[in-house]
């Protein structure tokens, strides 16, 4: 896959992909509108863009209802006739999004619509390549947070930060995208990809969005067999996690450049 | 008056608060002072002639420094006991690991709690050892909180961040964040697995210039803690006064014990009341006249050991 010489126009595409999160959509449908909203008020380019993976859940009827019941609002559902998986879903969207940044929002979580801007404006001020911000964890009893500070080498030995993320699909694509054979890995495996290629990835210390632990759910923390995979190829000898450095920056739209 | 000559030390490469309130105390220190006290980098110390005084300021931050090795931090030990007088300034709640540590150091002759009120010392401290300084401003930042109060209230009010937390991430700082986001969710949230005032910059944490550029840009610097005893972490309020925001602890246990600062709430509903009203402006007013009247840290320091 290549994405070099894409381009797109300034705004934001909000890319949900989903596969059978019929239970889940509504929620996460309804806080993309809600961000979409405040970006419109604020006169950016904005839209909707599902990926349904071929969900047999009803998932499809509840989006063929979307686009009449929200008029309003620029909405489009891409209906993948045969399931091709998260990371094959998301590169499809990151093709298809009319706008240069994509909103990776997976179906079972919730975006904090009253930050989005704030998180467009850091990726336009910095360019750069991730954004991503905190992640209050709902669904489990003990509170937690996860993609909680900027990216340092260790890293590379183990994901913290959740996919659920602003990216500059030029930037990703042109990257390869999503690998479609990582497992749960993809996010992990495109960011240690983008930081090969020297991507700026950026963390905003404020609220992106919410993360939804929920049984059977993708979650952050890789399995291992996977991991030590891609830990040959991008950490051979632990060398790089060993570094000890922050390898991406902190940053806050009205506060400027933190680390 | 006798002043013995006295020894400050303290650690450049771990939690920079401890290093800043070495350098803050020893250049506030009335000039007849100033002139027989050192300030030390603990390495440096270590090949340094004896004082007749040594003030620890944290005794396991100093010897958490990465450039001690377990050697340089038994020598360390070995010479601070070799000191006549030997004073461990430290600002941590009594009955944490954290203050616990301390008492596994040198035989200390004073144990200098720093902070808003006394604690009860833990009976492992001997009798007389533990004494009380009440954290207040240099004089240098008494200038800073003087320009504070004379802001107009718009400028408070104008600020872009509603709110802000920072800490090593608990469950219950997690829990406080989420909270504070559901009333208002543009407020700043850096709560990393450790360390978040880590003195190098390359961990990617808030340095003393860093956290004093957010709060200025800030109404209400939140915290919270989870120690067993009422503790207010009175190094927070200076740090927020000094940037002109409103200093808030939440506190749910001991919120009645601590309520005399007027800072302090037991739950995030009560919070969100006071916020909703003009009070965290005067209260910033009240706070900065308060500590204003205070003898500065270094004077209140050194009258401690009258002539």
């Amino acid at each position: 896959m290549t994405g070099r010489g894409i381009a797109k126009r300034a705004g934001v595409s909000i890319l949900i992909p989903n596969w059978n999160h019929r239970f889940s959509l509504p929620r996460a449908i309804r806080s993309a509108f809600a961000g979409m909203r405040q970006l419109q008020a604020r006169g950016i380019a904005c839209e909707l863009l599902v990926v349904d993976d071929a969900s047999r859940d009803g998932s499809q009827k509840y989006l063929f209802h979307l686009a009449t019941q929200y008029t309003d609002l620029p909405t489009r559902i891409i209906w993948l006739a045969k399931n091709v998986g998260p990371g094959p879903a998301r590169n499809i969207g990151l093709m298809q999004a009319a706008y240069r940044h994509a909103c990776l929002l997976d179906a079972d979580n919730e975006l904090e619509p009253a930050n989005l801007w704030l998180f467009y404006r850091a990726a336009l001020e910095t360019d750069a390549t991730v954004t991503y911000g905190v992640l209050p964890v709902r669904g489990d009893d003990r509170p937690d947070l996860l993609s909680n500070e900027a990216l340092h080498a260790r890293f590379y030995r183990q994901n913290y930060v959740d996919g659920f993320a602003l990216l500059d699909a030029p930037a990703a694509l042109a990257a390869g995208g999503y690998a479609p054979a990582r497992g749960l890995l993809e996010d992990w495996e495109l960011m240690m990809r983008l930081l090969a290629r020297q991507a700026l990835i950026v963390f905003v210390p404020v609220v992106f969005g919410y993360y939804y632990r929920i049984p059977g759910s993708g979650h952050t923390i890789a399995p291992e067999p996977l991991a030590h995979h891609l830990r040959r190829i991008f950490n051979q000898d632990e060398l790089r996690s060993r570094e000890g450095r922050l390898i991406g920056r902190m940053y806050h739209p009205d506060i400027g450049w933190l680390a | 008056m006798t002043i013995p000559p006295t020894d400050i030390v303290y650690s450049s490469a771990t939690d920079w608060f401890y290093a800043d309130l070495a350098q803050r105390l020893w250049r506030d220190l009335p000039p007849a002072w100033r002139a027989r006290t050192r300030l030390w980098d603990a390495p440096a110390w270590l090949a340094a002639p004896l004082p007749a005084r040594i003030v620890i300021v944290n005794w396991v931050e100093t010897t958490n420094d990465p450039r001690l090795s377990r050697a340089d931090v038994a020598a360390l030990m070995s010479k601070v006991n070799s000191v006549p007088e030997r004073v461990l300034l430290a600002a941590e709640c009594v009955g944490t690991v954290w203050f616990r540590r301390q008492l596994d150091g040198p035989d200390w002759t004073t144990i200098l709690d720093l902070g808003r009120q006394p604690q009860a010392p833990p009976e492992a401290v001997p009798p007389g050892v533990y004494r009380f300084l009440r954290y207040a401003p240099t004089e240098a930042e008494k200038g800073r909180l003087a320009q504070v109060c004379a802001l107009p209230p718009e400028a408070f009010r104008q600020r872009p961040l509603p709110w802000a937390i920072v800490g090593g991430l608990t469950p219950e700082r997690a829990a406080l964040a989420a909270a504070l986001a559901a009333w208002q969710p543009n407020g700043l949230a850096f709560l990393p697995p450790g360390e978040p005032f880590q003195v190098r910059a390359d961990r990617g944490r808030l340095g003393k210039a860093q956290l004093a550029r957010v709060l200025e840009k800030t109404r209400l610097y939140v915290w919270t803690s989870h120690h067993a005893h009422p503790y207010f972490e009175s190094f927070r309020l200076l740090d927020a006064l000094l940037a002109g925001a409103c200093p808030v602890k939440l506190d749910a246990r001991y919120a009645d014990a601590l309520r005399q600062a007027g800072c302090v709430f037991a739950t995030p509903d009560e919070l969100r009341a006071f916020a909703a009203t003009e009070e965290p402006w005067r209260l910033v007013v009240r706070l900065c006249a308060e500590q204003l009247e205070q003898p500065s840290l270094g004077a209140a320091f050194a009258a401690l050991w009258p002539a």
